[in-house]
């Protein structure tokens, strides 16, 4: 199974680019899965150091955002200023399954709902615009007994 | 690849990846002589463990059921994710499968790249086509992989050039070498992306007519030609607009020296819509038709 550690480590190493900020530092160190074999970990820390890494960790990013901006942009615009911090702690909780915009955008939005009711989100009006757009999701969702397979 | 299951393919000519302004603005007789759709984006898959887990997305899949009803339509997947060593996903094959036998799509494609991870319990998504390895190792993967969609999808499969803007050291084979002997050792044909040959050119510093002369195009049935942006320093893959100036030279080449190409697709995002329009995607399309015939 080296092969799927060695690519269980590239992709986390897109989806939280400080690990490869870290590899860039510690070389080979930073990949710890015991699964990897010495040249796979050569292997990631040489992908971590060459200049196309950030370009394709902004891509990931971004692509990830789309499918939440999709779904609840109203939510996103409005939460703009906090919104990197916010995508952080949910992507660290719950790595996304699927860039369909209606399921990831519900588990974002039940996410915020949470962050909201915790305190977590400093927008006084985050819950005003975030309910609705969520409401209309879940109903969306609830609607979906077209063909099933 | 069986060159002779090739050769049978019909003919579909020039061609529009379908996208949401596509569906808005389809007219009666569109400048495009079939269609490409992602079929994933007609239904919602609720995960591996979920049952039912696929919903289709009933106002969409009527339009494309009025569209089929007019033109062919071949399928380009995006969600097969067929170099991850440790996920294989039959379950969306088998959706594939029900669809191709729906639809009559005269081939179905995917990109040659892994884009999932199991990670304990759960799976991750890196929302973006990572680079296989081009060693051995992942030969192997990928030939008993091609094997298995054969078995469950009753239509030819192409896989997609992938675009990445880093190269894993320790590579055995160069892009068009590993294509070539993947070709070979597989029944799988080549979607290639011309516009992602022109992105890894000026990402990795080679010529793209070189990549080129140096595949097999024996095995390409069809083609993608779009255009990108920067960003981070980087062309990127965007399909920003019309079809980048540098990718017409190569649909020329690569028609003059490819036996067996069935199908121009141009692709454009549905953001772009707008700075296109309808007759700028016409002109793109036109202009694909007639290097076609003139090459072909």
């Amino acid at each position: 199974m080296t092969l799927a550690a060695y690519q269980a480590s590239f992709a986390r190493m897109v989806l939280e680019p400080a690990l490869a900020v870290r590899a860039r530092a510690e070389g080979a160190a930073a990949f710890t899965d015991p699964a990897l074999s010495e040249a796979e970990r050569a292997r990631l820390a040489d992908v971590a150091c060459q200049r196309g890494m950030r370009v394709t960790c902004v891509l990931a990013r971004a692509n990830r955002l789309s499918s939440l901006v999709a779904a609840l942009p109203a939510t996103c615009t409005l939460l703009k200023p906090e919104l990197n911090a916010l995508l952080d702690r949910f992507w660290g909780e719950q790595p996304m399954e699927t860039l369909q915009a209606l399921p990831a955008g519900l588990a974002f939005g039940r996410f915020l709902r949470d962050e909201i009711a915790a305190g977590r989100v400093a927008h006084p009006r985050a819950a005003d615009v975030l309910l609705p757009e969520l409401e209309e999701l879940a109903e969306r969702r609830a609607a979906l007994t077209a063909t099933a397979s | 690849m069986n060159f002779a299951r090739l050769k049978a393919l019909p003919s579909l000519g020039v061609g529009l990846l379908l996208n949401p302004h596509t569906l808005e603005s389809a007219q009666d007789e569109p400048a495009w002589d079939y269609l490409e759709i992602i079929p994933d984006r007609f239904w919602i898959d609720d995960g591996l463990r979920a049952a039912p887990r696929h919903h289709e997305l009933a106002p969409s899949v009527a339009a494309l059921d009025e569209l089929a009803a007019r033109v062919p339509v071949v399928a380009h997947s995006i969600g097969l994710s067929i170099g991850s060593a440790s996920v294989f996903d039959t379950g969306h094959l088998d959706q594939v499968a029900r669809w191709q036998r729906r639809y009559g799509f005269p081939w179905h494609s995917d990109h040659l790249a892994f884009t999932r991870v199991a990670e304990h319990e759960t799976e991750a998504n890196a929302a973006v086509t990572l680079p296989l390895t081009r060693d051995e190792e992942s030969l192997e993967l990928l030939v008993a992989r091609i094997d298995a969609v054969a078995a469950r999808v009753d239509a030819p499969f192409l896989l997609e050039n992938n675009v990445s803007f880093v190269a894993p050291p320790g590579e055995t084979f160069t892009e068009a070498g590993f294509l070539n002997e993947l070709c070979r050792r597989s029944d799988c044909g080549l979607l290639l992306d011309l516009h992602n040959v022109l992105v890894n050119a000026r990402a990795h510093g080679f010529r793209a007519e070189a990549l080129l002369d140096e595949l097999d195009l024996r095995h390409v049935v069809e083609l993608h030609i779009a255009g990108g942006d920067e960003l981070a320093g980087f062309y990127t893959d965007s399909h920003a607009g019309p079809v980048a100036p540098e990718v017409w030279p190569l649909l020329e080449r690569t028609l003059r020296a490819a036996p067996w190409v069935r199908a121009i697709t141009f692709e454009y995002h549905e953001s772009h819509a707008a700075v296109l329009g309808p007759l700028g995607v016409e002109g793109e399309l036109r202009r694909a038709r007639e290097i076609r015939e003139r090459c072909c």
